[in-house]
Order: structure tokens, then sequence, then C-alpha cells
């Protein structure tokens, strides 16, 4: 054989002699372990538009909660003639729209000086048919929405997690009424079950909320049953309850952490449909409404006088579809995350 | 043997992915003979559906071929078009894959899936499809074959499956079967039927038939040739009583070793894992693995060393200069049969 | 199959008596009675009214003849439109929302087959990255916003259609592309999703092997298997429509159920409610029905069998 080629060694067919440390060693470099969850944090931070979408939501939040001390919600329902109709105006920006001009019969107009408006005043988004702020409006508009939106998925949550745990565990008779029950009130579309609401309480947020929430749980509950259902089966839990855990302990310890990615999953789905019900509610006149303020009472009256004064519905949808946008991309995203399968 | 009919030179397989290119083949050559059994084993991973894939050209999207020729009847197949290949798929190239019960179209009748290549290649309108059909579905053994063929795959069982995807590989009597892990998803009886069958088909459609396994149980019983794969290699190859009874590279020994026989009394599965395909070590990949290993293992990769004519291993066990060890008990017995055998043949 | 469809149809009626008797008894915790023009009415005729509509009698006598009279299609008489059988007024009105639902489902499942088919054929191109985004903002403006644009921009400002009315054909375009551009997102996601699986399975390898091209096998095996769980979808969607019907009929005014709905709830027009709401539940209830009978049939996997739990 060629040995030139090979360029062999006196010691070239000594015996390597691996010693056991260094398997071990290889074996660690060969298996990085990472928990289920940092894996999936891993894998959601580099998809960019759940990210992106994340830190939209999060300054959003941020943003209308934070709010509070400075949106006085009975100043906002005072009514301010004089101040009416007020296109947006941003101090320092000269761009038609921005700078307190405003198409009137086909001309660029400054309505402030036109209505003999102090130099000094200016809305960042101009006014409302009453003279409010609509940047503050919107503010506190986005905080009504979110919180009936959370709260509704939370109380959705809740129900529909131990409904699911409970009828997934139980199993037999108990399974099989508990599903003929979600059969029947998933065959009432939602939007009845929120109609009778409410007409049975008064439109607001309360009633809002628990309509959403009693409508919306029938889907959660029926995929941690599932979920519940083949985790049951699983050894670690069967050996949790051969050894006589109790069922609580075990539901809290072994099923919680695991339903908790389809838990987490479904409720950014729930927030924006929540979200959107709100808005619907508000819009048709069967919800919140003015003088109270949410992202659909702001579109209700912005629609009203669309033809115009576009700028009153245009900026709530804008704020309204940015959030459902980025709530519907970090579904996504996380969907991606938690089940690499559907990553593609 | 017959006629050489496919010839692989050198091939070499790259994956592009975000971690790096997968350099999952890397320098394979082998060739197949007209009416032979051609074997191909190695632990998952080692490359074996992707050297399958690529006799095909079914390649995945991320993959490049970076060197070498697949000759089929003196026409490179990596040079063909798509829809050259197209005309090759299914008609002279046929195969049959791991998991019958995901190898089926769900929603359409098995009929219809059979018929599907002679519609395709040969031109036979659907009526006279079906009916070759039929006559194929007799052949590879399903019962009432003339009810069933209007049914749909969830109504049979997995072995049956597994005939209806060999009815569809050979309805147009390629002359290459290529059966990737056929009967790992099936269990023991159905296994040996299944490979029966492809056994007695072999005779009555002559084809040559590239077996993909990890199992070298399987392999005994059916194939003239073995090649074991190791890391995108192939580290030996040779007939299958010089692979059995005369094994020459340390992996080909574990695998034997990690093979249940009737004397044997333990098994020893091979410690370690595979090498890193994004980053191969440069000499021997199975050094790592190796309690023979030498010092020239880790620098240099070895050449195939010729055991017989049909026989070559790549371990520089071989080399003339290497030492004498003693391979494990287990293969020592096995040569020592092997050496009865050579007495009396000759 | 037979045992099957009756245990359905039997759940069905069920559902419906249990919504019927709790719509009914919530109704009637409701205060007052809302006649159009209450204040002006002496109490004499407040009696008069009561005993035509029935209020005078017992409430579990209201609820029999409640009961009684929707299985034979009687829903009672309208408070507000004096002496309007509800069933009239339903049946007045149905025609244009079925044309508006069946137009848009149509609009946005067909669109949205073809749009999601095409984005996971050429998945990880622009054609998929734009079809996805298209998706997610088609999924995330609400159909009113849509429609107030629309009906703005369109037909206001371009007059290509007419602004509101439902008098012929191009009256219809806008509302139904308003109403369908949630079900042709969902739509597309939906197939995008399920055809990158049916071309990633092992029986799409097998076509291929077989040496079939790529148009033979997305149309004799991938869409196929990839249409099939849509149906599954037809329930939702109806639920959506209904819902979005409600607020895209009062945008164009299109003289339908769902406008109907919205001024009986602001208006307190009880029994024309419970109609509604009743003939909204029997629609959803029905289309359920029949789409789990049509997955059956389109699905060799599953057979509709009376054991079946
Ligand atoms: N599309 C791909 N992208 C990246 N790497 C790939 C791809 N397909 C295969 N590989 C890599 O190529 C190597 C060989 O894979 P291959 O499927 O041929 O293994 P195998 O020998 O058939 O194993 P098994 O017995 O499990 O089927 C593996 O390391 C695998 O990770
Ligand atoms: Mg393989």
């Amino acid at each position: 054989m060629a040995e030139e080629k090979y360029n062999l060694q006196p010691d070239s067919f000594e015996p390597l002699g691996h010693d056991q440390e260094q398997e071990i060693e290889s074996e660690k470099i060969a298996a990085p372990s990472l928990t289920f969850s940092q894996d999936a944090w891993r894998r959601l931070k580099k998809n960019k538009g759940a990210v992106i979408s994340l830190f939209i939501i999060l300054i959003m939040v941020i943003v209308s909660f934070g709010s509070t001390p400075f949106i006085n919600h009975s100043e906002l329902v005072k009514s301010n003639p004089e101040y009416a109709n007020l296109p947006a105006k941003v101090p320092g920006i000269d761009i038609n729209g921005l700078n307190g001009k405003m198409k009137v019969g086909g001309e660029w107009t400054d309505v402030y000086k036109e209505n003999g408006i102090k130099d000094s005043v200016h809305f960042t988004l101009g006014t409302d048919y009453l003279g409010h702020s609509l940047a503050q409006r919107i503010i506190y508009g986005t905080k009504i929405s979110l919180t009936v939106a959370i709260v509704a998925t939370l109380f959705d949550l809740l129900i529909g997690v131990s409904y699911g745990i409970v009828s997934g565990w139980k199993g037999g008779r108990t399974d099989n009424v508990m599903q003929r029950i979600i059969e029947i009130i998933s065959s009432i579309p939602n939007l009845i079950i929120v109609v009778l609401m409410l007409i049975v309480f008064k439109p607001g947020m309360t009633s809002i909320i628990l309509a959403l929430a009693i409508s919306e749980w029938t889907t959660m509950a029926r995929m941690i049953r599932a979920e519940t259902l083949s985790l049951k089966t699983e050894e670690y839990v069967l050996a949790a309850r051969t050894l006589g855990e109790s069922t609580g302990k075990i539901a809290w310890k072994h099923l919680v952490p695991n339903v908790s990615s389809i838990i987490i999953i479904q409720t950014m789905y729930t927030i924006p449909s929540a979200i959107f019900f709100e808005a619907f509610l508000s819009f048709i006149g069967i919800g919140i409404s003015a003088p109270q303020t949410s992202l659909g009472v702001l579109l209700n009256d912005g629609q009203k006088n669309f033809q115009f004064l576009p700028y009153q519905m245009w900026y709530p949808a804008i704020v309204l579809v940015i959030l459902m946008i980025a709530f519907n991309l970090l579904g996504d995203g996380l969907r991606d995350a938690f089940d690499p399968r559907t990553r593609r | 043997m017959g006629e050489r009919i496919l010839d692989v030179n050198n091939l070499e397989i790259n994956f592009h992915t975000y971690a790096g290119d997968v350099k999952a083949i890397r320098d394979v050559s082998f060739h197949l003979d007209k009416g032979e059994t051609l074997a191909i084993v190695g632990e998952s991973g080692s490359g074996k559906s992707v050297t399958t894939k690529s006799l095909m050209g079914l390649l995945a999207n991320n993959a490049r071929v970076v060197g070498g020729s697949i000759m089929y009847h003196d026409e490179d197949i990596l040079k063909k078009s798509e829809k050259q290949m197209q005309d090759i798929r299914g008609k002279d190239i046929a195969m049959i894959f791991q998991d019958p019960m995901t190898s089926l179209d769900p929603t359409m009748k098995i009929g219809r899936q059979i018929a599907e290549p002679l519609m395709k290649h040969k031109n036979v309108e659907k009526k006279k499809a079906l009916a070759q059909a039929l006559e194929i579905l007799k052949l590879v053994g399903i019962d009432h074959a003339e009810e069933r063929i209007n049914e749909y795959p969830h109504q049979f069982s997995g072995g049956q499956r597994q005939r209806i995807v060999i009815a569809i590989a050979l309805v147009c009597y390629p002359e290459i079967l290529i059966a990737d892990e056929p009967t790992t998803a099936l269990d023991v009886t159905i296994q040996a039927q299944i490979l029966d069958l492809m056994k007695e088909l072999q005779q009555k459609i002559e084809t040559s038939i590239i077996f993909i396994t990890h199992d070298l149980g399987v392999v005994a019983g059916m194939a003239d040739r073995v090649a074991v794969m190791y890391a995108g290699q192939i580290i030996e190859y040779g007939s299958v009583d010089e692979i059995f009874y005369n094994p020459q590279h340390p992996y080909t020994w574990g695998l034997l070793n990690s093979m249940p026989t009737l004397n044997s009394t333990d098994l020893q599965a091979i410690p370690g894992t595979p090498p890193d395909l994004l980053d191969p070590p440069k000499g021997d990949p199975f050094a790592a693995r190796n309690p023979y290993a030498m010092k020239i293992d880790e620098k240099e990769k070895p050449p195939f060393f010729k055991v017989s004519e049909t026989h070559f291993a790549s371990t520089w066990l071989l080399h003339p200069d290497a030492p004498k060890i003693t391979p494990p008990d287990e293969i020592v017995r096995r040569k020592k049969i092997f050496k009865k055998m050579q007495a009396n043949v000759n | 199959m037979k045992k099957y469809l009756l245990k359905r149809v039997l759940y069905m009626v069920l559902t419906l008596f249990l919504v019927a008797t709790i719509t009914f008894f919530l109704m009637k915790l409701m205060p007052g009675t809302p006649y159009s023009n209450q204040e002006k009415m002496t109490p004499q005729q407040i009696k008069i009214m009561n005993q035509q509509y029935g209020l005078d009698k017992p409430i579990w006598m209201q609820y029999v003849i409640y009961i009684f009279g929707m299985v034979h299609g009687d829903l009672g008489t309208s408070f507000q439109f004096s002496n309007q059988p509800v069933s009239y007024l339903i049946s007045s009105r149905i025609g244009a929302s079925a044309q508006l639902g069946v137009q848009a489902m149509l609009f946005g499942v067909i669109l949205g087959i073809i749009v999601g088919s095409v984005a996971a054929i050429y998945r990880n191109t622009w054609v998929d990255t734009t079809a996805t985004v298209l998706s997610i903002i088609g999924k995330s403006v609400p159909n009113f916003v849509l429609a107030v644009l629309l009906q703005y921009y369109i037909s206001l400002k371009l007059g290509w259609f007419p602004i509101a009315d439902w008098e012929g054909f191009s009256y219809t375009i806008l509302p139904t592309i308003a109403l369908g551009v949630g079900p042709l997102a969902e739509t597309a996601r939906f197939i995008r999703t399920g055809m990158v699986d049916v071309l990633n399975s092992d029986y799409i390898e097998l076509a291929r092997a077989k040496g079939m091209n790529k148009f033979g096998i997305i149309y004799h095996h991938a869409l196929r298997n990839s249409l099939i769980p849509l149906v599954t979808l037809i329930g939702p969607y109806t639920v959506a429509l209904m819902t979005g019907s409600m607020v895209i009929e009062n945008i164009f005014s299109i003289p339908g159920i769902g406008e109907q709905y919205v001024k009986s709830i602001q208006t307190n027009d009880y029994p024309t409610i419970m109609g509604v709401t009743m003939l909204f539940c029997f629609g959803l209830v029905l289309i359920i029905l029949i789409t789990d009978i049509i997955y059956g049939i389109i699905d060799p996997r599953i057979r509709l069998t009376g054991n079946e739990d």
C-alpha cells in the first residue's frame, strides 16, 4: 500500500487507549440538555414576528395601564365644544394631516386657526366630536378593551382548565356527561350566549366579561381534556397514583405543567378573539357605550363621521388592528415554539 | 452474476442546514449486478436512506450532490432532469418505504394506487391498469383481491399494507427494487412473511434488490452481498458469508456482536455515539468508539484493504504493519466457521 | 348509520329545546312590557294588548303555548311591529341573509383554498410569505372596520359599487367581501398548514417514487387529503357569518336577519329576539349535522356507526 501517501509514523500503530473520562466527556457534549420550556423560549426568540409582537403588546399594556394616574376618566367624559373635531397637530411636524390642517372642501385649511384656538393648544391625534383628546381616549379605550379581554380570558381559562382536567381525569360516566354538556353548549352560537347575557345583565364591562367567559371556555376544556386523557396513562403519573399521591397534588405537580403549553397558546388566541368581540358588541351598540370608552366605542363614534373626519375612525382602527395582529403573531409563534413539529 | 446495471462512484452529498453543512454521504462507492440482492447495513443516521434517495432522484430540497456519479446503464442519473427522472422512477427503479401505515394515500382506493404507475409509464388505460393491478394484488398474496381492490388502506393490516406497497413497486416490473427497511415497522412473524414474499417475487420478476436495514439478522437469508455503512461511508463490503463469518472491521464486529444468535450468551451494544456529521473527524470516523483504535486512526482515513476478490474493508488493522489483535470471542467463533466453510469448498 | 343519525337528530332536538326554554325564561325575567309606544297607552289598552299577546296567562301556560307554537312554526308576534308575526318577519328577511352568507362562504372558502395551496406548494418563497402576511392581516382586521373602509373608499370615493341597499348583484359585492375575508384568511392558513403536512407525508413521497409529476401529485393526492378536514370548519364559519351579518347588514342597510336582530335587541322586542335566536341555533345545529355527515362520506377513514361514542 501507498505508505508515502499516508505518512506513517513509527508510532502510528500504537493503541490509542481510550480512557473512561474522555468517553463520558464526549457524551456530555453530544447531548446538550435544555429543558422543554427553555427550548421553547429559545425557539420563540428566533421568531422575529413573535418577538416584535411581544414588544408591541408589552408597550401597549404598559402605556395603557401606566396612563391611569394621568388620564382622568371624569375629565374624559366632560365635553369641550370649543375643541370639537380638531385634526391631529404635532408641534414641529409640518405634514398635512398632522399639523392641524384638514381637507375642507378640497383645500387644506388650518382648523386650529380657523376656530381661534391658542397656539399653545395641540392634540397629537386630534379630538372627537365632544372635544376630547383622541389620543387620551384611545389610550383609555385600549386599557378597557385589554382589561375586558384579559379578565374574560382568565375566567375562560379557569373554567376551561378545571373542567377539562376533571372531565379527563375522572373519565367514565362523569366524562361522558361532561362531554355531552360541552357538545350542547358548543352547538349554541357564542353570539347568542353573549347577546342573551347582555340582555339579562345591563350592557357594560362586567356583563361583557361574563358573557365572553361563559361562551368561550369550551375549546379550552376540550383541549385540556384530551391532553389529560393521554397524560393519565403516562408512566410517571401512573407511578404517582400508585404511590398514593392525592389527585389534587398530582394535578398540580404533573398535569398543570404539562398542559401549560396548551394553556399559553390557547390564551394567546382567546385574547384577540375577546378583543374582537368587545369591539364588535360596542360597535353595534349593545356592548360598552358612550360616555364609557373602549376601542369599540371609539370605532362606533368615528364611523358616524367617517365621511368628513376619517381620522376619528382610522386611529382607533389602527390601534385595534395592530393589537390583533400582535396577539395573532405571538400566538402563532408560541404554537410553533412549543410544538416543533408545526415549524416549517 | 449478471451484467452490472448500477455503478455508484465516490458519491458525496451534503445537506445545507442552519447549523452548517451536514456531510451525510462521504465518498461512497458500490455497484449492483443484474438479479442480485445487495444489503446495506448500518446504524440509524449512517446515511442509508440518503444513498437510496439519491438513486431515485428524491433528495430533500436542502441536499446537494457535491461529487461522484451514479451510472445506470452507462448514463449518469445525477445528470438527468427531473422530467427524465420521472420516467425512470416507478418504472425502472422502484422503492418500498419503511412504514406501510403511512405510505399509502388514505383517501384513495388501493386499486387505483397500484394502477397509477401503469397509467403513468405504460400508457395503459384505467380499466386495463386496474385489471393488471388485480393480478399483482393476487401475486403479493392478498386474499379476495377482487373485492379488496376497491377498499381503502385503513381497511388493511400493517402486513397487508406492506404487501400492497410491494405491489405498487413491482407493478411495472422494475429492474431495480430499493427496499428501505421494509420490515422494521412490522412484527416478527409478519417480517418473515414479507421477506419470503420479496424473495419469491424477485425470482418471478427478475429484479435486482437493494435492501436497506439496520438489522444484520434480516440480511443473512436475503442478500448476496453486504455493504456496511458508518457515518456516511461504506467501511466494509463483501459476500454475505464473508461479512458474517470473516468480518474485518471492528464496527462490523460490533454489529455482529449486538445481533442475537443461538449461541451468543451476552449481547453487546456498541458503546458511544456516531460522530457529528457537521464536522466529521479527519481519520477513521469509528476511532472514537473503537477499542482497537490506533494513533493513525485519528490522523488518516484508512483506505480499502483487499481481503479477497469480493471482500474489502477500510480499517488500519489490515495494514501489514498493524499489530495482531484478538477480536471478540464471538468473532473468533465465526472465523472458525469460515475456515471450515472454505475447507469444504476446497 | 341510521342509528347514528337518529342519535344526532335527538341531540339536535334536545339542544334546541334547551335553548328555547332558557331563552323563554330569561325573557320573562326582563322587566316591563315593552310595547313600542307604551307611555301613550292607557292601562285599559295595555290590558287589551296583554290579552292579545297572551301575557295575562300564567307563565307556565305561556311557556307551553310558546313551545307548542314553535313546533308548528309559530314564533309569536313582534312587540315592535304591531301585529307582525315573528315568523313572517323572519321569512321576509331570510333571503337576503342567506344569499349574503352563502356568497361570503363561497368567496372565502374557494379563494382561501387557492391561496393556501399555492402558499404550501411554494412554501418558504415570497409567494408563501405574502400569503401568510395577508392572511394574518385578514384575520386581524375586524370585518366591520373593513366594511366601513370599503364602503367609503370603493363605493363613495371611486363609485364602483352602490353604497348601500340590496337591489341587485352589484349591491352584494362589497358586503360579501367584507364578510368573507375572515373565512378566507382562516381557510388559507388552515389549508396551508394541512397541505404542508400532506406534502411532507410518506404517501406523497411514494407518489413521487412512482414517477408522478408535480401536477398529478397535487391534483390526485395532496388536494383531496388537505381539503377533507376543511369540512369541519364550516360550522365555525357559519357562526362567524351569523355574527358578522349583524354588523355588515347594518352598515350596508341590507334588509336581513342580522340587522333585524340588532334592532330587536336595541328595542327589547323579545318575541323577535327569541325567534331569531332559535333560527340561528337551528341553522347552526343543522349545518353541523350536515357537515358531519358529509365528512363521513368523503373521508373513507370515518365510518358513521351507531356504536361510535
Ligand atoms: N433533509 C436533511 N437535512 C439535513 N440533514 C439530513 C437530511 N436528511 C438526512 N440528513 C442527515 O443525513 C444523515 C443520514 O440520514 P439517513 O436518513 O440516510 O440515515 P439512515 O441511515 O437512513 O438512518 P435510519 O436507520 O434512521 O433510517 C443523518 O445524519 C441525517 O441527520
Ligand atoms: Mg433511513
